[in-house]
């Protein structure tokens, strides 16, 4: 029972809350293709943004929702949001997969808007159909989603949270390989990009580039990330208790 | 006219600043920690690692002293401490000269440690001298509290001073020179880069690969982004240091 009405309600409180506050819903829905549009003109012909812009579609979606996700939630935890939550009879249960439904919802129309201005716009060019690139950026969204649990897992203040941008993901976007070709890098550098979340979203866009329907390399990325969504929703559920009384 | 009353407030924001290790050890480190990363990508093109590095080195300082200014001073204007502040005899020029200095000071160290990892472990090769680049380093670090003030005014809370980051970072970035030079740009990019402070701080750093001396491009830049500089803390007097209430 995942979807009961307790969880519905839970879903529409997060989204009426963003939706109200028009900076983020415009960050999160809007600023994956803007930046998408300023990358492409960086280079000189759609040829040479291919590379660079299949890793975006999926890299600007899941950088986006990390950030919000990462700050929404502690700030909801500071504020005591999550304890007035906690103190309804909704499980906790409920409460997570109310926010992951919230976090689809928005990463459906992320992605929607991204791959849209990317293959319109932009004239990205990929071996896969379109429909499947527009699903596995839907799929980092929520990814970068969990990554923002995670972080806000690790920090206590809004400030906190914010330093994970230059901290952890600045170094992640330049390891795997979104300015510079992963093949050409060193080796411990290349050992180092397997490890990284972030190398998840950026193979698996490459895969379905390279190849139609992505092949082996897609299956994997998306075993992985899927893996992580899992792991940090457990988690979450598990480690969100009431503080006080 | 600024007077001596500003070393208070700078030592008032470096003790600040130093009693919050995490955002310290960041500050300090994240720099030396990029040059290496970077070294990783390109070290089998030296060349290109060559132009990078200069850049990155010279330029990254300018990241960090934006998110200490901003986020420090957007939680002074909300919290009430800048009223404080504002309440003493202590004059608006001396609270922004304090807290250049305040923010800068510790850019000095992170300058050094990642100089010397760049220059010494890291073996970059660039035909510029050192000191060169590390005053711009400096200049740019000043650029950075500059911004971060300027950006308070444009947001009302901290989240949204986060999303300002990647929005208005990553076009400013992209259109600074660092992976397009600027004469190589179209007209339209042109004409946005133009108004782009990083732009003259990139413009300034490129010039160093390939000149021993300090040449008049490089001059031109570093002036243009000193003045930027001016004209931020002159809208920061106007804007932030001011009281609200009352």
């Amino acid at each position: 029972m995942i979807f009961t009405r307790i969880t519905l309600a839970i879903a529409q409180r997060a989204l009426r809350e963003l939706r109200r506050e028009p900076r983020s819903f415009v960050f999160l829905v809007g600023a994956p293709a803007l930046l998408l549009c300023v990358v492409r003109y960086v280079f000189n012909s759609p040829e040479e943004f291919a590379g660079t812009g299949a890793m975006m579609v999926g890299v600007f979606p899941a950088f986006s929702m990390m950030v919000v996700g990462s700050i929404m939630v502690v700030r909801e935890r500071n504020r005591g949001t999550l304890e007035a939550v906690l103190a309804t009879p909704a499980s906790r249960l409920e409460l997570v997969c109310g926010y992951l439904a919230a976090a689809v919802t928005l990463a459906f129309f992320q992605a929607l808007c991204t791959t849209a201005v990317a293959f319109g716009v932009c004239d990205l060019d990929t071996a896969s159909p379109i429909w499947l690139v527009g699903l596995v950026a839907m799929l980092s969204g929520i990814f970068g989603m969990s990554l923002g649990l995670a972080v806000s897992a690790l920090s206590k203040n809004e400030g906190e949270a914010s330093h994970f941008i230059p901290g952890a993901m600045v170094p992640q976007l330049l390891i795997s390989g979104c300015f510079w070709p992963v093949a050409e890098m060193t080796s411990w550098l290349r050992t180092v990009e397997g490890y990284l979340p972030l190398s998840a979203v950026t193979r698996s866009m490459t895969a379905l580039r390279e190849n139609r329907f992505g092949g082996m390399s897609l299956v994997y990325s998306v075993i992985a990330m899927l893996a992580i969504i899992a792991v940090s929703q457990v988690g979450a559920a598990a480690s969100i208790r009431r503080r006080t009384a | 006219m600024p007077t001596r009353n500003f070393v208070h407030v700078s030592a008032r924001v470096f003790r600040e600043l130093r009693r919050d290790y995490r955002t310290m050890t960041l500050f300090i480190i994240s720099p030396a920690l990029v040059q290496i990363v970077l070294y990783g990508m390109l070290s089998t093109h030296p060349n290109t690692y060559n132009r990078c590095g200069l850049i990155v080195m010279g330029l990254f300082p300018s990241a960090p002293t934006f998110l200490f200014a901003a986020f420090m001073v957007h939680r002074e204007r909300h919290s009430g401490t800048m009223e404080h502040l504002l309440t003493t005899p202590v004059a608006r020029a001396d609270i922004v000269l304090g807290y250049i200095v305040g923010f800068t000071l510790p850019a000095i160290v992170q300058v050094a440690i990642s100089f010397a990892i760049t220059y010494g472990i890291l073996g970059i090769d660039v035909a510029g001298p050192w000191w060169t680049v590390g005053l711009l380093a400096m200049l740019n670090s000043v650029l950075g509290v500059g911004i971060g003030l300027f950006a308070t005014n444009l947001v009302r809370t901290e989240f949204q001073l986060v999303l300002t980051l990647p929005v208005l970072g990553v076009p400013h970035l992209s259109l600074s020179g660092l992976f397009r030079p600027y004469n190589e740009m179209v007209g339209w990019q042109h004409a946005i880069a133009t108004f782009l402070p990083w732009r003259y701080a990139v413009g300034a750093l490129a010039e160093l690969k390939d000149h021993t001396t300090v040449n008049a491009t490089l001059l031109f830049n570093a002036a243009v982004t000193a003045g930027i500089c001016v004209l931020l803390f002159t809208v920061a007097v106007q804007t932030v240091f001011r009281r609200r209430t009352a």
